[in-house]
């Protein structure tokens, strides 16, 4: 087997579920979501002569699935949309109560906080899509490619943006 | 690339998947490779027949163009090329910068070409006017309706590739401006 394909296959099966994830936060759908998927990998196949180890690996990962994302919605002109499949998968496997009620309520305000985010500009998205990868300052920074300083004022502001616009209670 | 190609390695086991998968980017890269090799090709061809154009010398004009066309064409082709081979592993505000590059409609080849064309229609001009048509207009003399013409030609090219560029890539630069500016870009072309 090539050195490639090997490398290639370590980096799947450990990063596999990241990329998905970021795929679900810049897709409308989970067609979209696949085929965003797919030309990351393809992206990531393409691009691995090119790692040297200078950045971190999840770095190098995020930047490839990032840009490819941006292309994606730019060349596509997609939207996201409050309700995709993948939203209301994640309405149901989140930590929310066991109640019906609880649940519909939940769903609710995740729907709500997903539009929310989609009204933020796409490097907003990009900030914030890392953040609930729980991704460092430092990293997002070097993924994005602005200083650290600059990300933590921007991830200030879009959670005040959040916190305004959903009313303090999802947020908390 | 086919969607299709791909559409049955989904339902798979992940292991399954990501084996096919790789099968997939390979037979991707051999027809990636055979797509360039036939550019290359069509380049070369094309190469071939403006050379044989300008040492057969059928008309002046057409040596000035041809020979003008052939250098342009090397280095359109060698530019787009270069900019076709877009690296998405560096930083998000690095890979805007250079899609910016590619779109804008100012980057540095159309900036030869633009002046380099000047010299090209001037010779055209010349050709048709003094060649292949007998006009002339009382109170304007030669040069002067050479270079008026000249001008307007270059007036109607430029507008044209404006309009053009505008309607194909305006709103992805006005679009990639206005992200860069949000990471504070201020170089902006």
């Amino acid at each position: 087997m090539e050195d490639r394909e090997i490398k290639f296959k370590e980096l799947v099966n450990q990063n596999h579920e990241r990329i998905y994830r970021i795929c679900a936060y810049h897709t409308s759908g989970l067609d979209d979501c696949n085929d965003l998927y797919q030309q990351i990998l393809i992206n990531v196949w393409q691009a691995l002569h090119s790692f040297r180890g200078d950045s971190k690996l999840s770095t190098w990962i995020y930047r490839i699935a990032l840009n490819t994302a941006i292309d994606f919605n730019r060349a596509e002109t997609r939207r996201m949309i409050s309700k995709s499949k993948y939203q209301l998968d994640l309405g149901h496997s989140g930590p929310w109560g066991e109640s019906t009620w609880e649940k519909i309520r939940m769903e609710k305000l995740v729907d709500h906080l997903w539009q929310q985010i989609n009204q933020l500009s796409v490097i907003d998205k990009v900030i914030i899509s890392l953040v609930l990868e729980e991704i460092t300052s430092k990293e997002i920074a070097d993924v994005v490619g602005i200083s650290e300083t600059n990300v933590r004022v921007k991830i200030h502001r879009i959670k005040e943006t959040l916190k305004l616009n959903i009313g303090g209670t999802l947020y908390e | 690339m086919n969607n299709n190609n791909f559409e049955n390695i989904r339902n798979q086991p992940f292991d399954d998947k990501l084996n096919s998968l790789i099968g997939k980017l390979k037979e991707l890269d051999v027809k990636n490779l055979k797509e360039m090799r036939r550019w290359q090709v069509i380049v070369g061809i094309t190469t071939l027949l403006l050379i044989i154009l300008i040492i057969i010398n059928p008309m002046p004009i057409i040596i000035i163009d041809a020979s003008v066309l052939l250098f342009f064409f090397v280095v359109y082709t060698l530019y787009y090329f270069k900019l076709s081979r877009k690296d998405y592993s560096v930083p998000i505000k690095k890979v805007l910068q250079d899609t910016r590059k590619t779109y804008s409609f100012l980057n540095p080849v159309f900036i030869l070409t633009a002046v380099a064309i000047i010299p090209m229609l001037y010779a055209s001009v010349h050709v048709m006017l003094t060649r292949y048509t007998q006009l002339e207009i009382p109170g304007i003399s030669m040069t002067e309706l050479k270079i008026g013409a000249t001008f307007l030609l270059y007036a109607i090219i430029i507008t044209l590739a404006y309009v053009t560029w505008h309607a194909r890539f305006g709103k992805i630069v006005r679009k990639i401006d206005q992200t860069l500016s949000e990471l504070g870009d201020n170089n902006l072309m």
